[in-house]
């Protein structure tokens, strides 16, 4: 080792924490590459015995990069672990390096948002609206912190020590608990979450009478329709549905004997004339 | 005064978690909408929009480039602008203005979400800037650079919830004292709508292949069996 020049577990762990700021100056052109070259400056300047060798560690790291943030700490943790390897000279060529650094984000890119983005983070919120919905607020709120945060604070802090320790071969790490298999089982969870928010939320809609069971029924084909085609995204189905739902409402007020011209008069005209 | 700052600064921190910062669910529209309800004494509020926000942002997923709404200013807009409003409007049914802030605050999703790309193309110029510093080895200065980057994000939150809250406020005081009573019946209908979105939401994700169709509808059957023992 040049100068016996070694990463410490605590430079991982400043590493670690650094990196939940990796988004900070997320950009269309390099992405998250300036993250990545924040949250490695305490192995950087453990490693580096000349402001030569700085420079050089801090361009190397400034090129393109883009993983999920949360899996990101692997990536941290193997480069780290390479960085170290190049000063006994047995490590890889820049080249390969970036090569390297390309290959695990893609890795660790699709496995991270499959798990934390695409199945952690709406169980969650699930979880979080079905008890918030029994009138249990706080315990929503809680249940839906805590449930996002073990595993993510889990993944995050133990994937800079692991991806240093497994180098080269990170990708064949993801702790004792498989990101994929947690995936998985994670999905089922939230299938049978989905049915009973189903369930839940239409006995609601029902409760009100028939006309909240016709609504929540069409509404329910409605934006299906829409947001599985992906004709619109889901804001502009809710603000198409809630002016749609609105003008419904005031047109049977007019119809049912709603003071209509009242409403005219008083209401929307001056307003408009305002406005104009 | 000291109402509106706290919601224009839970609105700083919350566009922090969304990308930049943490991303420990803060921003989440369940969890802001609740603890700005917290701050300003109205969790009631906050729980009921909160739900609706977090339903309809349920899905969308900050990846990589994507141009994702912006739901984590948008809930404190809502909820915060929601409240100031029914303290301001005591003769106001409270439906009426819970229908108009969400309508604002669904508006300021989007407009949230345009700010973020802006922002993103501003940070462009930070690279160029990081890699002048990387070639003269001033590495405090690229640290700063970064968090510059940060402190962009925050100010960029700040200044959606403050435009967010002024149009929400200014158009609620003109809007609501003349319909107020003829708006009021429609929140209940559109709140039944906007839970049957979560379905195709939620089902979007989580039911996308046949052998998750068996734990839905065990999930139906779980959810009817404790709504038939009126534990639902």
């Amino acid at each position: 080792m040049k100068g016996g020049r070694k990463v410490r577990r605590t430079d991982l762990l400043l590493a670690g924490l650094r990196a939940f700021y990796l988004q900070g100056s997320w950009n269309y052109e390099r992405m998250q590459a300036l993250g990545f070259c924040f949250s490695l400056v305490p192995v950087a300047r453990r490693l580096s015995g000349s402001k030569a060798e700085l420079v050089s560690f801090m361009r190397r790291h400034l090129g393109f990069f883009n993983t999920n943030p949360v899996m990101a700490s692997y990536a941290i943790g193997a480069t780290a672990r390479l960085e170290e390897d190049r000063l006994s000279g047995k490590g890889l060529s820049d080249e390969e390096l970036v090569r390297f650094k390309g290959s695990i984000s893609s890795f660790f890119g699709s496995v991270g948002d499959e798990l934390f983005w695409g199945t952690l983070r709406p169980l969650s919120a699930l979880l979080g609206i079905l008890l918030v919905s029994r009138g249990d607020t706080f315990a929503g709120v809680v249940f839906l912190l805590v449930s996002y945060n073990v595993p993510h604070l889990y993944y995050r802090l133990r994937g800079v020590f692991s991806g240093y320790d497994a180098g080269l071969a990170v990708t064949k790490t993801g702790g004792r608990i498989s990101p994929l298999a947690l995936s998985k089982w994670l999905g089922i969870t939230g299938a049978f979450l989905g049915g009973t928010y189903t369930a839940a939320f239409f006995l609601m809609g029902a409760g009100t009478g028939s006309k909240g069971a016709i609504l929540f029924l069409g509404g329910a084909l409605v934006s299906y329709y829409l947001l599985r085609k992906r004709i619109l995204g889901a804001t502009a189905v809710a603000i198409i549905l809630t002016l749609a739902v609105t003008l419904l409402v005031l047109f049977a007020c007019i119809l049912t004997g709603g003071d209509a011209l009242g409403l005219l008069r008083h209401g929307i005209a001056p307003l408009l004339l305002r406005w104009a | 005064m000291a109402e509106i700052l706290k919601i224009i600064i839970a609105g700083g921190i919350s566009s922090l978690d969304s990308t930049a910062a943490w991303q420990v669910m803060i921003s989440q529209p369940l969890v802001n909408a609740v603890v700005t309800g917290l701050i300003l004494g109205d969790v009631t509020t906050g729980a009921v929009l909160g739900t609706l926000f977090q339903i309809v942002w349920g899905g969308s997923l900050p990846v990589g480039a994507s141009a994702f709404p912006d739901g984590a200013t948008a809930g404190v807009i809502g909820t915060g602008g929601a409240i100031l409003l029914k303290k301001n409007l005591p003769g106001i049914d409270g439906n009426a203005v819970l229908l108009w802030s969400l309508l604002i605050s669904l508006g300021f999703g989007i407009i949230g979400a345009r700010t973020v790309i802006y922002m993103r193309r501003m940070n462009e110029s930070l690279m160029r800037r990081a890699d002048e510093f990387a070639r003269e080895g001033k590495v405090a200065s690229l640290e700063l650079l970064h968090l510059v980057g940060v402190v962009v994000s925050f100010v960029r939150g700040i200044l959606v919830t403050a435009s967010g809250l002024l149009v929400l406020l200014i158009s609620g005081l003109a809007v609501l004292p003349k319909l107020g009573s003829t708006l009021s019946p429609a929140f209940q209908p559109v709140q039944i709508v906007i839970w049957s979105m979560g379905i195709s939401i939620f089902c979007a994700i989580f039911v996308r292949k046949k052998s998750r169709i068996v734990p839905f509808v065990l999930g139906l059957v779980f959810a009817a069996c404790l709504a038939w023992g009126h534990l639902l």
